[in-house]
Order: structure tokens, then sequence, then C-alpha cells
């Protein structure tokens, strides 16, 4: 009897025990502080950005608002690339798509469709399209394409992400 | 009669050299019976006259004497039985199998089973490297995204509510931090802290329309108000256990907090 009491105990103790090690691991003050000293001036940077982004009255001015923000999270993907950095380039990159699908695509499509020839942002339209153009080029090339590092799936999928929000900010017409 | 019962009853004679009429019947027509018979004869005689006799053997002991030398011999004691030609390789296994305990058997064979299975459904090499994620910072995650909801935000109660968002995920990260931060770390935190504050929240509470409906607008702004109250609580509980050099941060951080507070009320107030 008491045997079986025991195994049973220690059986739900095991198995309580394995559920909550599924959970999210709780981070310690100085594992916190660490990240916190790695992301420091991107974040610094990034929230001078939401200030621009939230001040900018039009769709064009926010698409370039949220360009520049693009900008900082690409420079950093790109470094982290540079040391192979697989972790980091896959957090950022995946920001940055995620920021240019959700964030720049929509005012930036927006503004285009308002804009025309005619119009005097026309010219600032065109060049926020080539910058933006040639940031993404830059962002994919910042990537290895051969390697051990470039056939990571993660890199590769990354890659194939920022490939298809390129393809949206000039689409084949132009 | 068969020579080889023949020979056994010639030999089973008193005298080999006087066979009965049934055995001189076969030995009429078979020369090989014959000549063995004769050899037979020759032996018996030869037995006889041998000196190793101290006396006249007996009967029994001439027998006895045949029956020796019969035993090593190709003499055939008892009935020869057919065989057929699998005989020869049923036996051991019959026997094999009568001695085999089956119940060990079958489980052994069980074993091997699963053993043979999982080997082949192990994977040959090692396993592939896992790309795990390694420790994210959430402040970051979420600042990427409420950049994204202010790029698609045209109004001025929307950016409010992100900016109210992100100040209080600033205080909580200053909570996960604020025993060990690096003081130039938590210096950074204050400082957007307060531009978050101060530029984001006040700046866009400022900037509600004044068409917005007066419930709507006081909603948003007690809403505001609400999560500034909870991040200077939050900061002034920190304070009380911080590291000295950490104490005036928090405080000025608090006091931002209760200041936009202040500000927010009377804006709805004066609604």
């Amino acid at each position: 009897m008491t045997t079986r009491t025991l195994a049973v105990v220690a059986a739900f103790a095991a198995l309580s025990g394995w559920v909550s090690g599924q959970g999210p691991a709780v981070r310690t003050a100085d594992e916190e502080a660490t990240l916190l000293a790695k992301n420091r001036r991107l974040l610094e940077g990034l929230l001078d950005d939401g200030l621009k982004v939230a001040d900018a009255e039009t769709p064009l001015d926010r698409a370039a608002a949220c360009r520049r923000a693009a900008d900082r999270l690409a420079v950093e993907m790109t470094a982290a690339a540079k040391y192979e950095d697989g972790d980091r380039v896959n957090e950022i990159g995946n920001q940055l798509a995620d920021l240019l699908s959700d964030g720049f695509l929509p005012p930036f499509t927006a503004a285009r469709a308002e804009i025309g020839p005619e119009s005097p942002e026309f010219a600032r339209l065109q060049l926020l399209r080539e910058e933006s153009a040639a940031q993404l080029a830059a962002a994919v090339d910042g990537l290895p394409t051969a390697g051990p590092f470039a056939a990571r799936p993660r890199v590769a999928a990354l890659r194939r992400k920022l490939a298809a929000v390129a393809a949206q900010v000039t689409p084949p017409s132009e | 009669m068969k020579c080889e019962s023949f020979r056994n009853r010639l030999l089973a004679l008193p005298s080999p050299a006087s066979p009965t009429t049934e055995l001189a019947a076969h030995l009429t027509g078979c020369v090989g019976c014959r000549a063995f018979a004769e050899r037979a004869g020759s032996l018996d005689a030869r037995i006889a006259e041998a000196a190793i006799w101290a006396v006249p053997p007996s009967e029994s002991t001439k027998v006895a004497f045949l029956d020796s030398l019969a035993s090593v011999g190709p003499v055939i004691h008892t009935k020869p039985t057919t065989t057929d030609r699998h005989s020869g390789t049923d036996r051991p296994l019959r026997a094999f199998a009568r001695q085999v305990d089956w119940k060990y058997a079958v489980g052994i064979a069980a074993a091997l089973l699963v053993a043979v299975t999982a080997w082949r459904l192990w994977p040959a090499g090692p396993p592939p490297l896992a790309e795990k994620d390694g420790p994210r910072q959430q402040l970051l995650a979420k600042q990427g995204k409420y950049l994204a909801v202010l790029a698609g935000a045209d109004s001025a109660d929307a950016r409010l509510r992100v900016w109210a968002d992100w100040t209080t995920d600033l205080r909580t990260t200053t909570a996960d931090v604020y025993k060990a931060a690096a003081p130039d770390d938590l210096a950074a935190l204050e400082r957007m802290f307060d531009k978050a504050v101060r530029d984001g929240v006040l700046k866009h509470a400022d900037r509600l329309p004044r068409h917005l409906p007066a419930a709507e607008r006081v909603a948003v702004l007690r809403d505001a108000q609400a999560k500034l109250a909870a991040d200077r609580a939050a900061l002034d509980r920190l304070r009380t256990d911080a590291p000295p050099a950490f104490k005036e941060n928090l405080k000025r951080m608090a006091e931002s907090a209760r200041d936009a507070q202040v500000k927010l009320a009377a804006l709805a107030e004066g609604v």
C-alpha cells in the first residue's frame, strides 16, 4: 500500500515537473540586463523613429519615417550576418521584414495611390521607392548566399521573406 | 532368405559346418554365403584347435566367444528398419525442437525484432543542428510592433494608446533589470521613458481632435492616465529596494509619470 502510494505520488510529481518545464523560462535580472545592454542603442533609436512616425501626418511621411526605422534594423541585421550570428540575424531580420510589410508598405501603397505624377510630392514618392528598393536589396545582399550559414533554413527563409517584400516595393510593372 | 539373415543364423548354430536344411538351401544358390560359411567353418575348426584352451572348450564357452566376436563385427542383432530419405535430418530437428523452451525463444525473438526496428528507425547520422531561438528581449520585439501600428494610425487617440502601452513596457523592462543593469543602461531607460511620456503620451493627448466625442475623448485620456498611475506606483515600489545608485533614476521616472498623470487628468476634466 505504501509503495503504491509513493509510486503514484512520484509519478504525479514527475509529470507536474515536466509540465512546468514546458513554459517559457523566467530570466534573471542579470540576463535581462545583458539583453538591455545588447539592444540599448537599437531600442533608443527605434523609440526616436517611433516618435517621428507618430508625428508624421501624411502616408508618405509615415512611410518615410518607417523606412528610416527599417534602415536601422537592416544595419543591425547585416552586422549580425557578418559575424554569422544566426539567431540575431533571425531575430532582427524578421522584425525588419515585419516592419516593412506591416508598417512601411500600407502607407507607402496609400501614398502611391494618392500621389500622381502631377503632384509636387511625386518626386519624393519616387525617391522613397528607390531608396526603399535599394535598402532592401542591400539587406538581402547582406545575407550570405553560400556556405553553411547561408544554408541554414531560417536564413534561407528570411531571404525569401525579404525578397517578397522587395517585390511589393517595386512591382514588376515598374 | 536374405544373406544377412542367413549369416546370422549360421553363426548361431553350434557348428557352422552343419547347417540346417533351410540354410543349406540358401547355400546352394548363394556363392557369397557359401564362402562365408566356409570361412566360418574354418574359423570354428581353428578355434577348436587353438592351444590356448587348457581344457576343451565347452559349448557355452564357444558360444560366448562367438558372441564376443559378433559384437564388434558387422553382425546385425536388430531387425533393420526402412528409412526414408528425410529421416536423417528430421530426427535431430525433432530432438532439438523438444529440447527448446519456446516461451524464452519467442521472447528473445521479440526482443531482437524490437532492437532491429529501433536500429532501423534511429537516425543514421548526428541529428541536424536545431535552430533554437536564443534569449529575446520582449521590449525590442514590441517596439517593432508599435512602430508598425503607429505607421498605420491616422488619429491622435490611436497614437496615444500606443504610447501609453510603450511607456508601460519601458517601466516593466526597468523592473526586470533595475537590480542588475549598468548605470548607463538604466539611464537610457529613464531617457526613453521620459521621451515616451512627454513626446508620446502627452503630445498626442494634446492633439486629440476637438471633434472627438466627449465621452470617447475622456475614455482615451482616462485609460492613459490609469496606465501612468500604475507606472508611477510600480516605480515607487521599485525605488524602495533599488541599489542606491538607481534610486534617483527611478524617482525621476516616477515623477515624470506623476506629472503626465496630472496633465492627463486636467485634459480629461477640461472637456
